[in-house]
């Protein structure tokens, strides 16, 4: 992954969760988080954090190095160092055959700042549950919003909205209105049984179906954000390859 | 000098987001700029009809509550150009809005295109208040039926109450077959009652509800269907244009021809 970021704070259960870039060299990793940080400032000031290492094996002078960093002057406290879900490798030829597969929705080409709505109502890292649980069908016009996960068993029907500042997940049928990343976060993903949204949205950019009789999808899918273009394909677990 | 239409008919389900939808499909063919406004918040219909539901970003509570720019909420038709449609918010109700936001709000839109076609929500309450609230006319659409005509007389005296001049109506769903057993309404009956200009009388059609579920109004293809053709009729005489009304006989068959022949000879 090229494009990947080098650090990237989430926001999670346990406090921050900082994520680092599995392939990137240690010294430019401590720059980067420090850039980061002095950015942030006082967003970030007293937070927990749980360091995500991935694949890569830290000495114990790096992680101390990096306790630094995140104490002073900034007193962020690591609390957890976890090895985020590490992919067998193997998965690799899988992904070029589900490759087929996708498609792309159409870019809504209309100029939109969401943030100038949004973002009053939305912390930018959730607070309270973070993920919540809606049983039943929504239907037009009820509308489910959170600052964290939604996940929903039942349907989404037309003119019924979910918005998340993280992920959605759809165990049903997704006939609606899905809005993934509401605080601006663009990782998240839209999971449904079967997406057939009127619109889609994940962070600043909206697709929606291209014209025309498609036909219901056949299998789970999930959207996600690529390279600016809200992508749709199969959900078989192959794609998470690579992935963090 | 551009004007604000309202289409509204007091009874629920006679047509009058239909009317509005191939209304403002005329309007713009005829080469005029139009926006069409969805008054029925939280009911909201006309973006269906217009085949127009997937690109909704931002709706008519959205630009009033200041939350975007009309400009924002505009969706522009994928077919005609010239012709837009401002959508409803459907997870709101009537009451996000009052007459004089809606007043300002078509006043502004009045600014940059020539007809403003709103359709109105049924009952007399808010919802109705407020589509009428920026309107300089108003089209009455009701279908050949005792309730829906008396519901369309009550909301004459309303709109007269109000000050309107003169609204016109707009006959929906006839069955000429019927029409012409005595089992339906005839088009003079109707007229007897509410006593307002006829604008036109769309016939009972199976098209309409083909065009209706794939977001494609009938007028697109005017052509292709009486109905289309009728409301194509609606928005010329709207422009002022004297159109005479469709023959909404069934087409004769070779014999009933050859008949009427003989007996002219």
């Amino acid at each position: 992954m090229a494009r990947k970021q080098d650090v990237i704070f989430r926001g999670s259960k346990d406090g921050l969760q900082l994520i680092f870039n599995d392939n990137q060299d240690f010294d430019i990793l401590k720059e980067k988080l420090q850039a980061h940080l002095q950015r942030a400032e006082l967003f970030f000031q007293g937070a927990d954090v749980v360091l995500d290492i991935g694949n890569l094996n830290f000495s114990i002078d790096q992680i101390l190095a990096i306790q630094n960093i995140l104490a002073f002057p900034h007193g962020l406290r690591l609390k957890k160092i976890i090895h985020g879900s590490q992919e067998p490798s193997e998965n690799r030829r899988v992904v070029a055959e589900t490759a087929k597969k996708r498609r792309t929705l159409e870019p809504e080409t209309r100029t939109i700042d969401y943030r100038q709505k949004t973002v009053e109502n939305w912390a930018m890292t959730p607070k309270g549950p973070d993920t919540i649980l809606y049983k039943g069908t929504l239907r037009s016009g009820q509308r489910i919003t959170h600052d964290g996960n939604v996940v929903v068993v039942g349907d989404i029907n037309p003119g019924a909205e979910i918005r998340a500042a993280g992920d959605i997940i759809v165990m049903g049928a997704l006939r609606g209105l899905a809005h993934a990343g509401a605080g601006g976060a663009t990782d998240v993903v839209i999971v449904a049984f079967k997406l057939e949204p009127t619109q889609i949205r994940i962070g600043d950019v909206i697709g929606r179906p291209p014209e025309g009789e498609l036909g219901a999808p056949r299998e789970p899918e999930v959207a996600r954000l690529k390279d600016g273009v809200i992508l749709v394909e199969p959900l078989d677990g192959s794609r998470w390859e690579g992935e963090r | 000098m551009s004007e604000a239409i309202v289409i509204t008919s007091g009874k629920g389900g006679v047509g009058k987001t239909t009317a509005c939808a191939n209304l403002g499909v005329a309007l713009a063919s005829l080469g005029h700029r139009v926006v069409l406004v969805d008054a029925d918040i939280g009911l909201r219909n006309l973006d269906v009809v217009m085949g127009l539901e997937n690109r909704i970003v931002y709706d008519l509570v959205d630009v009033v509550e200041g939350f975007c720019r009309l400009r924002q909420a505009l969706i522009k038709d994928k077919r005609l150009d010239g012709l837009f449609l401002l959508p409803a918010a459907q997870t709101k109700d009537k009451t996000s809005v009052t007459p004089e936001q809606m007043k300002q709000l078509v006043d502004q839109l009045k600014e940059e295109h020539d007809y403003i076609v709103v359709d109105c929500p049924a009952g007399i309450e808010q919802g109705f208040k407020n589509a009428v609230a920026g309107a300089d006319r108003a089209l009455i659409v009701t279908t050949p039926e005792v309730a829906a005509v008396r519901d369309a007389d009550r909301i004459i005296g309303l709109l007269e109450a109000s000050g309107f001049e003169n609204p016109g109506l707009i006959v929906n769903r006839i069955r000429p077959k019927m029409v012409a057993k005595g089992d339906m309404m005839d088009i003079p009956d109707i007229i007897d009652i509410l006593a307002i200009d006829l604008m036109g009388v769309v016939p009972d059609d199976e098209y309409i509800v083909v065009s209706t579920n794939r977001g494609e109004p009938a007028a697109l293809a005017a052509d292709r269907s009486k109905a289309g053709e009728a409301f194509m009729n609606i928005a010329r005489r709207v422009l002022g244009e004297e159109v005479p009304l469709l023959d909404l006989s069934e087409h004769e068959t070779f014999w009933q021809k050859l008949l009427k022949l003989i007996k002219i000879e």
